[in-house]
């Protein structure tokens, strides 16, 4: 991890002495607070207003003028590196859910591989100048899907406007009005933007660089796919969405099943017929993305975070609850649960804090090494 | 048919041009021109022509680049399609810059290259001077002056002599054809 | 009066000369040889009039399959698709970019040499701003090529320009390449309006000397009726230093929102304030390298030395070092910014370039651009015009490489290691680069042929016999 608080990791009696130690890690641990003024406000109120802290400017607020259930949920993920186990079914799922290409190897090994949500692994150990495999190994997972940041860097260098915000928090990618720059993809600090290179959905895996002369895919195999997502074309720039088709599939039935109880309920229908807010609102655990929905462990849960009750705001007021790279104040709905090791102290290998913590502060507080301090500060 | 236009005279350097240049508006012409083939260093003053227009063209421009690029921000960005990116304002002075400057230079240029054509009236592809058999030399090495025929204080034989006396030389008649 | 005339004269004498006797300064002609106004003429036009040297033949012939590479890459390219670049996930862009910043860096000293040179009244810019603002428009109009097909769908790419479509969305005005297409596009149309408007005496001249009958319709029509008229003078001196005065900002702007492109984003060694001054001054840096690279031979072939002097040399030499070694200044800059700042993205960012994956392509870039400029400090280097040459190529490189640093080292290892990749170029990626070359040269070979090479009035005009009062140079 080169030293970088990205995975943040203590050991159990660390933990226990200092349950908010994501917190002390990071360069944000230690730069003026993102939220400034607004630091204390809770998160319903930071989730529907992105308050800006001490900058001079306000965020324009979500209600789009030409919406009418504008904000009705505020779309967040908690991810637990804990629970995560490296299974790697999310990344199954997300693929199959919503017809990401294969590539193929040689694509592949040229770093163009489509997946949306990947499991980053980093090793981390005490011999690292060795040229053999060091014996005392340990590998920190994780998940890492478009993070859906209320200020998303990607969303401001997009010359045409192809991706936004939406009144729910969501990050939108429009297919069809991506030009192709790649903008986005450089400015994502996450890099989790994926740009169809070639025309992986439409040509051969091993034709792709004979272009328009290269061998059609089969049609049978468009069969497979979801008929509930795009399938992109080549130049177009594709992520995470939060599984929008499962979103929208449910608010659209909420909706409905609360247009036919209203209107049993009262006998007005058409125009007549007016929702209250409360009324619209999909129930927690209603939605469930795809990577949610497979994870053997439970590592992820998806939901809305501006009801305080949902267990998705709940998961996000844990101390161990951080942002990765929070100080670039990108505002990920995407946060992780920091991971606690629990190693036997009997065993030979025994650390007192994790390898990762450890290069960490090596590096962030080269002049406490002497001390003898092991991972607080 | 063909008639006079004019009476020119050549002068071998940009100093004869220039001394000669001011006697000629101090005998009181006032339809003549002079031809040389660079800008002659005070020569306005010594024919007793003010500063060029062409700034005001390009401050027309200018503005109107500006109000363009500011009105296209606002329009697009803030009225009507505003989009929540990056959390950023619909609408700020801040980040038009370079929209607004870019336009302000290119609508100053505009300004500025079609007003210089408009002031010189400009395409003008026929005109009598280029009758004078040895008119290319005004763009070679060779300054000119031409008194034109319309010209209150131009006398047949006056003009001529007063022309050579101040060294011109080559006086010839120019004529044009009104065919 | 507007530019270039002598403005001294015998008669406003201060007075302080009659106490102090001043040791004369011979300023340098800047035509040598006592030449007269008809020798440059005959001179100038003489390149456009005469018949075609083979050589030139020679040279386009080769410029056109150079180019046709250009061409056949960028025809697989939009019908395959972006993935036959070696472009992939971190580095998004690879040689596209930094082709397109090259390339219009380039063309900024031409309009550095019109216009600001003109604001700062220095003569001897007259013989080589022709050539230069030629230079720029080519530049630009190669360095066009690289935005325009680095997207992913061409056919879409008019959605950049804020004209109605059916998806019924205007562009982004906050993103910097929203701004590159109103700088860029700004920035080709004034340097076209100023070097044509500038050519516009010197076409009457061709016009005026045409045997032909193409010539005069040719140039005839492009002179569109200039006269030589002191009233056309006027006004023609006025729009011309407006439209110096106007390029000046425009050329700075425009560099400076490139830039942007960099600048704007999030990246560590990317996201400083430092690079609007250093790319600027890098450009201007990279375009006098061009210029001493085309005028130097174009001198010799064509005999040009009485009008491209030791002088000229020497002062383009000059500002090549000045602005080789603020880019120097830029680059140690970034280096103590990036250690004081204690950002440890941008600390490490600065490392990982000089010994990082593309360690080699930095110490390329920093020997060419602050080590072989600094050899013009010597007068004996910058009279040996081969020497000049060679190390105006490698000028060129090293402001290539420095692109190709700031671009693809800081996407190849950015924020989160397990994204850290690597770029190699393809085939089809530098094929197309050095067709670029070729297409250059086409458009540069085409402008000698037919076109008038130096402003001949401007030339005229700082040659001691346009002075009217006489002239006190020798």
């Amino acid at each position: 991890m080169e030293g970088r608080a990205i995975v943040r990791e203590a050991n159990a009696d660390e933990y226990k002495s200092d349950t908010s130690f994501a917190h002390h890690m990071g360069a944000e641990s230690h730069s003026p607070p993102i939220y400034g003024k607004d630091l204390d406000k809770d998160l319903v109120f930071k989730s529907q207003t992105t308050p800006r802290g001490n900058s001079s400017y306000e965020h324009p607020d979500h209600n789009y003028e030409k919406s009418e259930e504008h904000g009705l949920h505020q779309w967040g993920m908690s991810i637990d590196l804990n629970q995560c186990t490296g299974c790697s079914a999310c990344v199954v799922a997300c693929q199959s859910e919503n017809n990401i290409p294969v590539v193929g190897k040689d694509q592949v090994l040229r770093g163009r591989e489509m997946h949306w949500i990947r499991l980053d692994r980093y090793f981390s150990s005490t011999q690292r100048d060795g040229a053999e495999l060091p014996s005392d190994v340990q590998v920190s997972f994780q998940g890492v899907a478009c993070m859906h940041c209320e200020t998303a860097p990607c969303e401001t260098v997009c010359p045409v406007n192809a991706t936004v915000h939406d009144e729910e928090g969501l990050n939108a990618m429009a297919y069809n009005r991506c030009v192709g720059t790649r903008y986005c993809a450089n400015n994502c600090p996450y890099k989790v933007r994926r740009f169809n290179f070639f025309d992986w959905n439409k040509r051969k895996t091993d034709e792709v660089y004979k272009g328009p002369l290269g061998e059609e895919n089969d049609p049978v195999s468009a069969m497979g796919k979801n008929p509930d997502v795009t399938v992109r074309m080549r130049g177009v720039m594709e992520k995470c969405t939060y599984c929008t088709q499962r979103i929208q599939e449910s608010k659209i039935r909420s909706k409905v099943k609360a247009q036919r109880s209203k209107t049993l309920d009262t006998g007005k229908d058409g125009k007549d017929l007016v929702l209250d807010r409360s009324e619209l609102k999909v129930a927690d655990g209603g939605i469930q993305t795809a990577c949610q929905q497979v994870c053997p462990t439970d590592a992820i849960v998806f939901g809305d975070i501006s009801d305080p009750e949902s267990e998705v705001s709940k998961l996000k007021t844990n101390p161990r609850d951080y942002s990765v790279l929070g100080y670039l104040s990108t505002r990920p709905r995407t946060t992780f649960l920091a991971k606690v090791r629990n190693p036997n102290p009997h065993m030979p290998d025994h650390a007192v804090s994790p390898h990762s913590a450890r290069e960490y502060h090596d590096k962030a507080h080269p002049s406490h090494h002497d001390e003898g301090h092991s991972s607080q500060h | 048919m063909e008639i006079k236009y004019g009476i020119s005279a050549t002068f071998n350097s940009a100093k004869d041009i220039y001394v000669a240049a001011g006697k000629i508006r101090e005998e009181g012409y006032q339809n003549w021109e002079c031809y040389t083939p660079i800008p002659v260093h005070g020569l306005d003053a010594q024919m007793g022509v003010g500063r060029s227009k062409v700034p005001c063209f390009t401050l027309l421009g200018g503005v109107t680049g500006f109000f363009t690029g500011m009105l296209l921000v606002w329009f697009m960005n803030a009225f009507d399609y505003p989009l929540i990116v990056g959390g950023k304002p619909y609408f700020s002075p801040i980040y038009p810059f370079p929209v607004f400057y870019e336009l302000t230079i290119l609508f100053a240029a505009f300004g500025t290259l079609f007003g210089m054509f408009f002031l010189n009236r400009l395409p003008q592809h026929n005109h009598a001077v280029f009758e004078h058999p040895k008119f290319g030399k005004t763009g070679d090495d060779k300054f000119m002056v031409v008194i034109e025929i319309e010209d209150s204080k131009f006398d047949d034989q006056a003009t001529p002599a007063f022309l050579k006396d101040l060294g011109g030389k080559s006086v010839t008649v120019i004529r044009e054809s009104i065919d | 009066m507007a530019t270039l005339s002598n403005t001294d004269s015998t008669e406003d004498r201060p007075a302080i000369l009659d106490k102090v006797n001043p040791a004369p300064w011979n300023e340098p002609p800047l035509v040598l040889n006592n030449r007269s106004f008809n020798w440059v003429t005959e001179k100038i036009c003489g390149i456009v009039e005469g018949k075609t040297p083979t050589w030139w033949w020679w040279c386009f012939i080769t410029a056109m399959i150079i180019a046709s590479f250009t061409g056949m890459g960028l025809i697989y390219l939009v019908s395959t698709g972006v993935g036959v670049w070696g472009n992939n996930n971190p580095v998004n862009w690879g040689w596209a970019i930094v082709n397109f910043v090259f390339w219009i860096g380039i063309g900024h000293a031409g309009t550095l040499i019109s216009a600001i040179l003109c604001l700062l009244k220095q003569k001897w810019r007259t013989s080589i701003n022709r050539g230069s603002e030629a230079m720029t428009v080519f530049a630009v109009m190669c360095a066009g090529i690289f935005p325009l097909f680095h997207v992913g769908r061409v056919w879409f790419a008019w959605w950049l320009f804020p004209l109605p479509n059916a998806n019924a969305i205007w562009p982004n005005f906050r993103s910097p390449l929203e701004w590159d297409v109103f700088a860029v596009s700004t920035y080709f149309t004034v340097s076209i309006l100023f070097w044509y408007m500038g050519m516009i005496p010197d076409l009457a001249v061709l016009r005026d000397r045409a045997k032909e009958t193409w010539r005069k319709y040719f140039y005839g029509f492009l002179a569109m009726g200039w006269r030589n008229a002191n009233n056309h003078w006027r006004n023609f001196e006025m729009a011309y230093l407006l439209l110096a005065g106007l390029s000046t900002p425009l050329v700075l702007s425009v560099h400076t929102i490139v830039s942007f492109d960099f600048a704007v984003a999030n990246l560590p060694g990317w996201h400083t304030t430092i690079f609007p001054p250093y790319f600027v001054a890098g450009a201007i840096f990279s375009g006098f390298g061009m210029v001493l690279t085309l005028l130097l031979p174009l001198r010799a072939v064509f005999g040009l030395h009485d009008l491209i002097t030791q002088t000229h040399i020497d002062n383009m030499c000059k500002i090549t070092l000045a602005t080789g070694s603020m880019v120097g200044y830029a680059y140690s800059m970034e280096f103590f910014i990036a250690w004081y700042g204690a950002n440890s993205y941008e600390g490490f960012a600065f490392i990982n370039r000089a010994f990082g994956n593309y360690w080699w392509s930095y110490w390329i870039m920093v020997s060419c651009n602050v080590i072989c400029p600094q050899l013009f400090w010597f007068k004996k280097i910058r009279e040996n015009t081969p020497l000049v040459w060679v190390i105006s190529i490698f000028v060129n490189v090293g402001m290539w490489f420095e692109r190709f640093v700031i671009a693809n080292t800081t996407l190849s290892r950015d924020f989160l290691p397990s994204s850290w990749g690597y770029y190699s170029p393809t085939v089809v990626d530098i094929f197309t680069f050095f067709g670029t070359f070729g297409f250059f040269s086409i458009l540069f070979l085409l402008f000698l042929r037919f076109l008038p090479l130096m402003p001949l009035a401007e030339v005229k005009s700082v040659m001691p016999q346009a002075d009217p009062h006489g002239g006190k140079h020798s």
